[in-house]
């Protein structure tokens, strides 16, 4: 599946077709009333009366039966849009279950989310409302096409003179308003993204009065957004003009010529005025063909950009998922990792699987592709705000300019016990959180082995995965619902999680006390909608939810770091128990904490430049040993005031 | 299931009742239209466009220029065959031919400079009006953001101001240039034959009266297509922001089937719409044709009834009469599909003008007067002169004191009570307390984001609700635990994103760090300044993003500094460098500290103790100890950690 418009409309070829009938129809009723008027005209001439009146009620009954005609063809069409609209939608939010985590981080939530309303929303206008409307405008054309042929095929050859430079024109134009729509498309990506990166950080400006930096930062977009739209503008300000121009173009020359053929005798004067009433019906479908190009070429913008992400690279994931092995051990083997790899990927896809290379002139189609992906922003200094003009050429060798970052982790092999807990530690930056992610198999090594028991990580499923590793990350998410909601999310949604096991696990997360003061307990909205949770609060939250996901391996990124020494010691008392029948990881800056572990592994620089117990690694006299001295340092200030 | 769906992420739709007892101070849900705030509400965006006047009156002018000229070609065809092909003049013809030429060329330009106007002026004033929400965004008060999705305020300044947009993009603003039109062509009706005039427009009243009825029942359902569509996305949103969770505890699959049935019920609401769009259109395209036939049949009966040459019934007048019944009905047919854009357009303008008319305002801006809507100039970025980084206000601290405050985020649910302590000048003061002892809040209160309810605090001896918030502001650096980084590099966001990133400002921030007294080695922890930090920072680890925020309010040099669990996520290594505990960047500085070390918090000179919101103990270190209080608890339970691990040690 490559999402080019054709499959997505596939499954509903036969509703098309039907559709199609249906407008023919209509187009044929439609082109039947001219018919009836030459003939009323004719005899309203020629003083035949009562044939007037019969033509006449032949129109009302063509009204009639066109209604039922009209109104079946467009319903069957719109519903054909509004289908591939629910496909689409599904599709993405599938998509997302597969799709490359670090592809999604690199976009931005806003630009995703924008691609997943105005995009989605312009294509489905293509293929609803554009899609019917093209269906009319060829029959319309085809059917007075041939009934003007029918009338007089020299004044039909003479009215198509102009039609040509309709062609030109949606060649020609045609490519400005694709590179257009897609522009503001993408600006308007950026802006979703900025936006919400402003509101994260409303406090910080109001403390500094940041408020002018910020409004800049905003106004270079939006003016940049504005300048989009009004090269749009000017775009579309002239196709429409120019296309009613070519059919007014025609119907001159029908008046000229044909009134020269009916004072020539060649045609009547009734001929002649229903050819021009022919010609009349298509003013309309040519002021469609503007429209239409126009939703057309935006539709085909956003769909590119839907693209993206829906052929977006997928975690490389197996597809096994059979229940734990008992005893079994969770292993690295000269794992190595880099950042931007995965960019490279994106940006590297986006240059080949993106259609509408063509659509861009030479040098800047990768550009604009890269752009597409929302990543050559980042390439570019990350200035996106003072991005240049988008018809910028940039490098054809973009994508491989963004290559591989540098080496966050080197060469890193152990092996966690089967039960037992293991600390890491080292400075912010030396590669911790992107350990753990590898660990839990949310990264996958750039080179080396990750392997629990007897599968490597990347053979086996999310799921399969989701049984044996649970990682308690460092950034903490929580949904803007209940408290219940978000602590059933770890539990995976079991239907056998009862009140008292939510209850069990918030205690053990240190919560209990906090939960007991909230007014609705569990049943409490939490975020935007409800209370604010604090940092530490929101932690134990993350923490009672992993606690809830129990799998043989639990890594735990940071999940003191908020809290007091009092709830400190209650969580690692926990973690302790925890240890007993799991393996648990526990990253920590805090050497007390460490020093519980029954294994310490020290980071430095993305390698492991320690490994042994509290006491092995302070004997050694290491990274370790330093850090343990200056906390136990630390320590010895507060024995010293006790001591006072 | 979807009773319980709906229950759980149709918050946006129907806030629960106990929203308001919450004491957000959010934003109102998606809610329907009044009827007859329509025009008003367009009023009130009309003056975003009022500085774009002169191509308005532009467009305005050529409006019916351009409406005369499309309605002269069928009467130019009457013109040829009665005036040429039945008296058979060719002169006659070509004289036709040589003004219908010059007619349609000019339509060409008239329609071309009204469109184009009409355009530009639009765009301009969506681009002011976007300008102008992110304005008042900035002045809004934090209680609304802390109570709004953020997915719903975004969307505020991106889809519903583009779908104000799309009234000019798709034309539907002119559609008070049809109703010109349709007013014209009555008037040449008329002109041509007012009894057949009164024929061909027989149906129009009944037409008018189903298309009303068949407009309020759309109505109804784009309302319910809106709340369902607002629905679905946050269900969306939150799925993206959470995917990271989501996937690694393999419960995608479950939020993919919960999605799949909001869409379910999104798809059967929008199949509703769709009977509406196809009748309302199919229904004036059908009365059409029903006026021709009438007016044939009439002029047959006229031709019949009388003489015929009395009568002056000419067939080009039929003709005529044919071309502009469709014309005439051509507009009101349109006005349909316009009618969509105008709907989804109104409902937007109503949401964007809850969000304008939202008065809760920051203290700091709240008595500022400030700018009006037709003063925001689109280009704000180049008016703005390029801002430099915030000076410091003044060099020595100011005092800080609490004097008995209190306060309740929710009427009715204190969260401090009566709070007094001082700052004096130059005094490190910790704060420690359990989570929600209020901690925070004390900040939230120097800061003036939110002000006491009763007490008071005064800043060097001044009450800090008298004087400006900027100027108040000015004295603090703020660190509070989650960082803000923007885009941009490492010195721009060490710069506290200053206008240039050039070398000059690295520079600059290298010089104010090191009066700072900041040592490079913290700096070469984060790398070159000069490398790119992507939004949200997210290309650093944690601990490196709270350095940055760190160092930055170190550098801006003010003189009483805030730090909310900044250090939190900082190697101790690191936090030993940048010397919080002896405080030699706190050197000559006042400093207000949340943490939960021990090091840092017993080398202060003042320990606060809260607890539910009140001040349970303060004093030093030893005064506390000695005091044999809540604190002493706390540090007996660091002392046994302590000691246990020097215990493993030995
Ligand atoms: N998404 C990313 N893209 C690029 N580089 C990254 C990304 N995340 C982290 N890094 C870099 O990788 C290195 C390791 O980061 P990591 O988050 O693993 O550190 P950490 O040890 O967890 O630090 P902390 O103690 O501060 O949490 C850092 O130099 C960081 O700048
Ligand atoms: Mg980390």
């Amino acid at each position: 599946m490559r999402y080019t418009l054709w499959e997505i409309v596939r499954p509903y070829r036969r509703q098309l077709g039907v559709g199609a009938v249906l407008l023919a129809a209509t187009n044929g009723l439609d082109k039947s009333i001219p018919w009836l008027l030459k003939g009323a005209i004719d005899a309203l001439r020629e003083q035949r009366l009562r044939a007037v009146v019969v033509a006449a009620a032949w129109v009302v009954v063509v009204a009639a039966a066109l209604w039922v005609v009209r109104t079946a063809s467009r319903l069957v069409i719109f519903h054909v849009g509004r289908q591939t609209e629910f496909d689409l939608r599904n599709a993405l939010c599938v998509k997302l279950q597969r799709i490359d985590e670090r592809f999604v981080a690199v976009l931005g939530s806003g630009e995703m989310m924008s691609r997943a309303t105005s995009d989605m929303a312009n294509v489905r206008t293509l293929v609803g409302f554009g899609g019917m409307n093209l269906v009319n405008t060829v029959l319309a054309y085809g059917l007075a096409l041939a009934l003007m042929f029918t009338l007089s095929p020299t004044l039909t050859l003479w009215a198509l003179l102009p039609y040509p430079g309709f062609v030109l024109v949606a060649r020609g134009l045609g490519r400005g308003l694709f590179k257009r729509s897609h522009a503001i498309a993408t600006t308007t990506g950026a802006l979703s993204t900025r936006l919400e990166n402003f509101i994260r950080g409303i406090r910080i400006q109001r403390t500094y009065g940041l408020e002018d930096n910020e409004r800049r930062r905003f106004s270079s977009l939006n003016d940049r957004l504005l300048r989009d739209h009004l090269s749009l503008v000017r775009l579309r300000a002239f196709l429409w003009p120019l296309l009613s121009l070519l059919t007014a173009a025609g119907t001159l020359l029908v008046i000229w010529r044909g009134g020269s053929m009916v004072l020539t005798g060649e045609l009547t004067i009734g001929e002649f005025v229903a050819f021009n009433a022919y010609l009349g019906q298509l003013v309309w479908p040519s002021m469609a063909v503007g429209f239409l190009l126009a939703v057309l070429q935006r539709g085909r913008a956003s769909l590119v950009r839907l693209q993206e992400v829906l052929l977006a690279p997928e975690t490389a994931r197996g597809s096994l998922a059979p229940p734990p092995e008992a005893g079994a051990r969770l292993s690295l083997e000269r794992v190595s990792y880099a950042y931007g790899a995965h960019q490279a990927t994106a940006a590297a896809f986006a240059a080949q699987h993106v259609p509408p290379a063509r659509a861009t002139p030479t040098g800047s189609a990768q550009a604009a592709n890269a752009k597409a992906t929302g990543l050559s922003h980042l390439r570019a200094g990350t200035k996106a705000s003072n991005q240049a003009a988008p018809e910028s050429p940039a490098p054809s060798a973009a994508a491989s300019t963004h290559a591989l970052g540098p080496q966050v982790i080197r060469d890193v092999s152990l092996r966690l016990p089967a039960q037992g807990l293991v600390a890491l530690v080292g400075r912010s930056g030396s590669g911790k959180s992107t350990l753990a992610k590898l660990l839990a198999g949310r990264l996958l090594p750039t080179s080396g082995t990750a392997v629990f028991g007897p599968h490597a990580l990347s053979d086996l499923s999310e799921a399969g995965l989701a049984q044996r590793i649970q990682l308690c990350a460092q950034e903490v998410t929580l949904f803007s619902t209940s408290l219940r909601r978000n602590l059933l999310v770890g539990g995976r949604f079991d239907p056998a999680i009862g009140k008292a096991e939510l209850l069990a696990a918030l205690q053990d997360a240190g919560l209990g006390p906090d939960i007991t003061s909230l007014p609705q307990g569990l049943d409490t909205l939490v975020g935007e909608r409800g209370v604010q949770l604090s940092g530490g609060q929101a932690q134990r939250l993350a923490l009672a939810r992993t606690l809830l996901a129990r799998a043989p391996v639990m890594v735990f990124d940071d999940p003191i770091s908020a809290v007091d020494a009092v709830t400190e010691r209650h969580l690692l008392g926990t973690l302790r128990a925890l240890a007993a029948q799991h393996a648990v990881v526990l990253i920590t800056h805090r050497a007390s904490a460490a020093a519980l572990a029954d294994r310490i592994f020290v980071l430095e620089d993305g390698a492991l430049v320690e490994e042994g117990t509290h006491g092995e690694l302070t004997d050694k006299g290491g990274i370790y040993a330093r850090l343990a001295e200056r906390q136990a340092l630390e320590a010895g200030l507060v024995l010293r005031g006790a001591a006072r | 299931m979807k009773a319980w769906l709906l229950d759980l992420w149709g918050r946006t739709q129907s806030p629960p009742a106990g929203s308001d007892v919450l004491g957000i101070g959010g934003l109102r849900p998606e809610r329907a239209i009044q009827e007859g705030r329509d025009l008003r509400l367009l009023a009130y965006f009309a003056s975003y466009a009022k500085p774009e006047w002169h191509w308005l009156l532009l467009a305005l002018i050529l409006m019916p220029l351009m409406s005369a000229l499309g309605l002269l070609q069928p009467w130019l065809i009457k013109q040829a065959v009665d005036a040429a092909l039945v008296e058979e003049s060719l002169p006659a013809l070509l004289n036709v031919v040589g003004f219908f030429a010059l007619v349609i060329a000019g339509e060409f330009v008239v329609r071309f400079a009204q469109t184009y106007a009409l355009q530009y002026a639009g765009q301009r004033a969506v681009a002011r009006l976007r300008l102008a929400v992110f304005s008042h965004l900035q002045r809004l008060h934090v209680r609304v953001f802390d109570g709004t999705p953020l997915g719903r305020l975004v969307t505020r300044l991106t889809t519903d101001v583009d779908n104000l947009g799309e009234l000019f993009a798709s034309g539907a603003i002119t559609a008070f240039t049809d109703l010109l039109t349709v007013a014209l062509v009555v008037v040449f009706m008329v002109a041509i034959d007012w009894e057949l005039s009164i024929v061909a427009l027989l149906s129009l009243p009944p037409m008018l009266l189903f298309v009303t009825w068949l407009r309020r029942r759309a109505r109804d359902a784009y309302r319910e297509i809106r709340t369902k569509i607002s629905v679905l996305n946050a269900h969306l949103a939150e799925q993206v922001s959470g995917l990271p969770l989501i996937r690694s505890l393999a419960v995608g699959p479950d939020f993919a089937l919960e999605y799949r049935a909001i869409n379910q019920d999104l798809r059967g609401a929008y199949m509703r719409s769709i009977r509406y769009d196809a009748l309302l259109y199919s229904v004036v395209e059908s009365i059409a044709a029903a006026s021709i036939a009438a007016t044939l049949a009439y002029a047959a009966a006229r031709l019949m009834g009388a003489d015929a040459l009395s009568s002056a019934l000419t067939v080009g007048t039929v003709v005529a009469f044919y071309e502009y019944i469709q014309r005439f009905f051509t507009p009101i047919r349109d006005l349909a599909t316009k009618y969509t854009v105008l709907q989804s357009a109104l409902a937007s303008a109503e949401r964007i003008h809850d969000l304008l008319s939202q008065n809760d305002l920051d203290p700091g801006v709240a008595r500022q007067k400030h700018a009006t809507s037709a003063q925001v100039g689109v280009r704000a970025g180049a008016a703005l002169q390029p801002a430099a980084l915030p000076l410091p206000a003044a060099a020595q601290p100011p005092e800080v004191r609490f004097e008995g405050v209190g306060f309740a985020y929710v009427p009715g649910q204190t969260t401090l009570e009566d709070v007094s302590f001082a700052v004096a000048p130059g005094q490190v003061v910790a704060i420690v307390g359990a989570t929600g002892s209020g901690k925070s809040t004390l900040m939230s209160l120097v800061l003036r984001f939110f002000d006491p309810s009763t007490g008071r605090i005064t800043l060097g001896g001044v009450d800090l609700g008298a004087m400006p918030t900027a100027e108040a502001r000015a004295h603090f650096a703020y660190v509070p635990q989650s960082p803000y980084l923007v885009a941009g590099t490492l010195a721009e966001n060490l710069a506290l994103g200053s206008a240039t990133p050039d070398d000059g400002a690295v520079a600059d921030v290298m010089q104010r760090l090191a009066a700072a007294g900041v040592g490079t080695e913290l700096l070469g922890a984060l790398g070159d300044p000069n490398r790119p930090i992507e939004e949200g920072g997210a290309n650093l680890s944690a601990g490196q993003r709270q350095l940055v925020a760190m160092l930055r309010a170190l550098a801006t040099g003010r003189p009483f500094v805030l730090l909310d669990e900044a250090t939190a996520s900082l190697d101790s290594e690191t936090e030993a460098q940048l010397d919080l505990a002896t405080a030699r960047v706190l050197a000559g500085k006042s400093a207000l500290i949340i943490a939960h070390r021990l090091s840092t918090i017993q080398t202060a000179d003042r320990i606060l103790v809260m607890h539910a919101g009140r001040l349970a103990e303060a004093g030093t270190h030893a005064e506390l100890l000695a005091r044999g209080g809540l604190y002493t608890a706390l540090h007996r339970l660091h002392f046994q950690a302590d000691t246990r691990q020097a215990d493993t040690r030995s």
